[in-house]
């Protein structure tokens, strides 16, 4: 139990921020929370909190795999890439073809999540393929 | 097209290894069955199921597009266990670890230097 008191505070802004199908079991000595955030920001304010109780992540204690939910499909999303433009490629792997680029803070509208990693996209430019979840935040 | 010649030629080498020795003569019969038992999971009965830990193949094809532009980081897994390497900036710490906890392993160590 001694973990679920560590991130008691993490938990709970995850109950307050509306996360669905949330799930926080304790296994082997690690802390595993798992749910669907309604928006990219939930997510990142998750994270920011895990920050805090454990600074730059060190202990290894704790998984936490909130994403943004396939129900987010249909909404914008903004691409967070440090600078760079986003691939939009023909599958949701990053050895296939690229076929298009979403530019750095421009918005992509979310039409189905293919798994934890990659989101079928449209661009702003209308090209339709795969980018990668890690740098769209969805509104 | 590498890629895909490779399952091809699996999949041919699997269709001619069953299908071709039918052709060689009626007098040989298969004599091997394959059986398929399914085990079930021995989950106590809690509430809650127990935490799906992907395998170290899956692991590594997820931190391969998780760590793509991360030059300086390198991440293993083994047994479900992820382990970082390298450098990294911390104002980009928390996308690599959120795109790497996604990968549905079992732990991550993080043994960064975090410049």
């Amino acid at each position: 139990m001694a973990l679920q008191d560590k991130y008691s505070a993490l938990v709970q802004a995850a109950q307050q921020a509306g996360v669905r199908n949330l799930q926080v079991r304790e296994q082997n000595s690690v802390l595993y929370i798992d749910g669907e955030a309604p928006t990219g920001q939930v997510k990142d304010q998750l994270w920011s909190v895990y920050n805090s109780i454990d600074p730059d992540y060190r202990s290894g204690d704790l998984i936490l795999n909130v994403n943004v939910g396939a129900d987010a499909a249909g909404k914008r999303a903004r691409v967070t890439t440090q600078e760079s433009n986003l691939n939009v490629r023909k599958g949701p792997g990053t050895d296939q073809e690229i076929i298009g680029k979403a530019a750095h803070e421009d918005y992509v509208t979310l039409i189905s999540k293919a798994n934890e990693q990659w989101w079928l996209v449209r661009t702003s430019s209308g090209v339709e393929g795969y980018a990668a979840a890690q740098y769209l935040s969805a509104e | 097209m590498k890629r895909i010649m490779l399952p091809l030629s699996l999949a041919f080498c699997l269709f001619a290894g069953t299908a071709l020795p039918s052709c060689k003569g009626k007098e040989k019969k298969a004599e091997t069955t394959t059986t398929t038992t399914t085990t079930a999971p021995q989950t106590d009965q809690t509430y809650q199921s127990p935490v799906q830990v992907s395998g170290d193949q899956q692991i590594t094809e997820s931190l391969r597009t998780a760590t793509k532009d991360f030059p300086g980081v390198t991440a293993t897994a083994n047994n479900g266990e992820v382990t970082l390497t390298g450098t990294v900036e911390r104002d980009r710490l928390t996308t690599l670890m959120q795109a790497v906890q996604a990968a549905h392993p079992g732990k991550v160590n993080n043994q960064l230097t975090i410049k």
